[in-house]
């Protein structure tokens, strides 16, 4: 079904003539892409004077605490979600703090909104994860915004500013069969343009368009998934962003160097998730695989299966309390992801995150190889994306699209990790890797016995 | 809050079966409805009785009651003629002020004077709310064990767990159908994949 328009006016309570005349520019450019959709920001003179609030927070508050304590806010944010949340009323009893996952989102969406919640700001996200299951989000249209005071924080690590205004700010591109495609302003970049475009040349009228129209837009930001980055970096453009901004699946460090080097701009690997919005970042210092928690209202913990929380440097589930989503307050959501947490730094880290349940694959000489050792061993090589297949008699398929010399350096790292075991490189063709966008491991051998 | 002197906030009070059985032998002419009882009557009996004056416009002591209330006053009137009570003249003042009290109004609104005399639990619940308003607990037991078996018979609270629950249906119905309307409905920009 199409979803119902909304006017101009709902999109946009708070445009101006500037924000009409940027709109204009976008949705009527010479070079513009066959836009696919319509939707705005929604924020109204409460939902921006909140965005700006959370900014204001954002850059005062502290995200620090250490192991064992939590932050102070977190005390309160709790009661308020057992007074106030239909699903935390039910569970948050007699002192305990359950966790609560992915199939609590997905059987009771409505029991998280807050009581206290105006149902005429409700607007719902639809999402399917890697199991396949279609979620609904109740989502409020602060939270989209709160993620830019967000990013805002990242860039600053890494010595950047927005100006907003009278610019293009932000160009989410994509690289997919197909999506949704879009033009918009930010009132809170001061109604900046912001538009989602599509690099598959189908979705445009000419492929050079594709060039013509970025370089025109000349946005102070990229955001994209690792795929969609390294395909903006085969067009020859002009312009050059102030930074680059990756997420959805894991940025390999090769392929973020290569960007960086290639659009002479910082490229940060943004951790986030629909249901929790941005969670960690890569800071400017980092060389290691470590993302610095990112929101000041998000609280992070690694718990073991059974909920009990793992001591620093030891890996186990992505837990975390807190979000940028008003009508989707989290209370120890399991992220289904996995890393270690470090407080060695000023503000605590996840250290080699992985993004699904970790898999185990048998070395040539028959020793276990965490998956995550694979993604460590592959950091060198600028993949935009990969699966490996291990089968039951121990054959190893890895699945990507890259050239001979990043094929070669494939195997001597799985040679490296695995022992010298027969490996097939799959190249697959550009359609797959248009809709495939993610790192995948699949073992189908027993898991191993604990020694 | 201070307690001054030595005296426990809670008396010891008289034993509650013997209330209780009062209360089950009440006359069906103190159920009669509002209309064929003087309750206002019935308060200045009691009053006389204990030796207290009656008030210059005694009419005004039920004049906001609804005539549920006075129905369940007409009992509870009934119940304070026990010897226990009229052996205790100076409880008078707090007696007509537990007639008049908002806490009798809403049991009142929940529950009919008929079952407060034929129903055990309501029965219980009257006499222990009478004794918990004067500031006694039934001899026998502590302050702790009273209150304890009071909320587990509870009228008013348990009408508002209901009413909660019932709202909180409503509220998950409301929410429920807010999202299914608004799945169908273009949401709101985002600035990055995920």
């Amino acid at each position: 079904m199409l979803d119902a328009p909304l006017t101009e006016a709902e999109r946009f309570p708070l445009l101006t003539d500037r924000g009409r005349a940027m709109l204009s520019r976008l949705r009527q450019h010479e070079h513009a892409p066959r836009w696919t959709y319509s939707c705005g920001e929604r924020l109204t003179e409460a939902g921006l004077a909140d965005v700006q609030a959370f900014a204001a927070r954002q850059g005062t508050e502290r995200r620090r605490w250490k192991y064992g304590k939590t932050p102070a806010w977190v005390g309160d944010f709790i009661d308020r979600c057992r007074r106030d949340v239909p699903f935390y009323r039910q569970r948050l009893i007699h002192g305990r703090l359950p966790t609560c996952d992915r199939e609590d989102l997905r059987r009771e969406p409505w029991s998280f909104v807050p009581d206290s919640a105006d149902l005429n700001d409700l607007i719902v996200y639809k999402t399917s994860g890697t199991s396949g299951n279609l979620l609904h989000l109740p989502s409020h249209p602060v939270a989209p915004a709160r993620y830019l005071p967000l990013f805002e924080s990242a860039l600053a690590a890494h010595g950047v500013a927005l100006t907003g205004g009278d610019c293009v700010s932000l160009l989410q591109v994509a690289a997919q069969i197909r999506t949704y495609t879009f033009a918009s302003i930010s009132s809170y970049l001061r109604e900046a343009g912001h538009a989602k475009i599509n690099l598959n040349p189908a979705d445009w009228f000419h492929a050079d368009d594709r060039r013509m129209f970025f370089d025109d837009c000349s946005p102070e930001l990229v955001t994209g998934d690792p795929f969609a980055l390294e395909q903006l970096a085969e067009l020859e453009l002009q312009a050059r962003p102030k930074a680059i901004l990756s997420s959805a699946t894991m940025l390999l460090p090769a392929l973020r160097d290569r960007l960086r080097r290639h659009f002479g701009c910082p490229v940060i690997d943004v951790y986030s998730m629909n249901e929790t919005g941005p969670i960690a970042f890569t800071h400017a210092d980092i060389v290691a695989d470590e993302h610095e928690i990112l929101p000041h209202n998000l609280f992070v913990e690694i718990l073991d299966e059974s909920g009990e929380p793992l001591p620093p440097e030891t890996r186990g589930e992505i837990v975390v309390t807190g979000g940028v989503n008003p009508f989707l307050p989290l209370v120890r959501y399991r992220t289904g992801d996995f890393a270690a947490l470090t407080f060695a730094h000023e503000v605590p880290r996840l250290v080699g995150i992985e993004r699904r349940r970790p898999v185990v694959f048998r070395a040539n000489d028959g020793k276990p190889v965490p998956s995550i050792s694979v993604t460590v061993a592959l950091f060198h090589v600028p993949l935009p994306f990969f699966s490996l297949h291990q089968a039951g008699n121990g054959a190893i398929t890895f699945r990507t699209r890259c050239d001979r010399v990043s094929e070669d350096m494939v195997r001597g790292a799985l040679a490296d990790v695995l022992g010298a075991s027969p490996v097939v490189i799959e190249q697959l063709p550009w359609e797959a890797a248009w809709r495939g966008k993610s790192i995948q491991y699949i073992c189908d051998l027993e898991a191993p016995q604990p020694q | 809050m201070a307690n001054n002197g030595n005296a426990p906030l809670t008396l010891i009070g008289p034993q509650l079966d013997s209330l209780l059985h009062r209360l089950a032998e009440c006359p069906e002419e103190f159920l009669l409805p509002p209309e064929r009882i003087d309750v206002v009557a019935l308060a200045c009996d009691h009053l006389r009785v204990l030796g207290r004056s009656i008030p210059h416009a005694p009419q005004s002591i039920f004049v906001l009651a609804l005539p549920a209330a006075q129905s369940l006053a007409a009992v509870v009137l009934w119940l304070l003629r026990d010897e226990w009570f009229l052996a205790r003249p100076e409880l008078a003042d707090a007696s007509l002020t537990f007639l008049r009290s908002e806490v009798l109004a809403q049991l009142a609104s929940l529950v009919p004077a008929e079952a407060v005399v034929s129903d055990a639990d309501r029965r219980e619940e009257l006499v222990r709310l009478c004794l918990k308003e004067l500031g006694f607990c039934p001899a026998g037991e502590s302050e702790a064990q009273a209150a304890d078996r009071l909320t587990t018979l509870d009228s008013v609270e348990r009408d508002r767990v209901i009413r909660e629950t019932r709202s909180a249906e409503a509220r998950a119905r409301q929410v429920r159908e807010a999202m299914a309307r608004k799945r169908a409905e273009e949401a709101a920009a985002r600035y990055s994949p995920e």
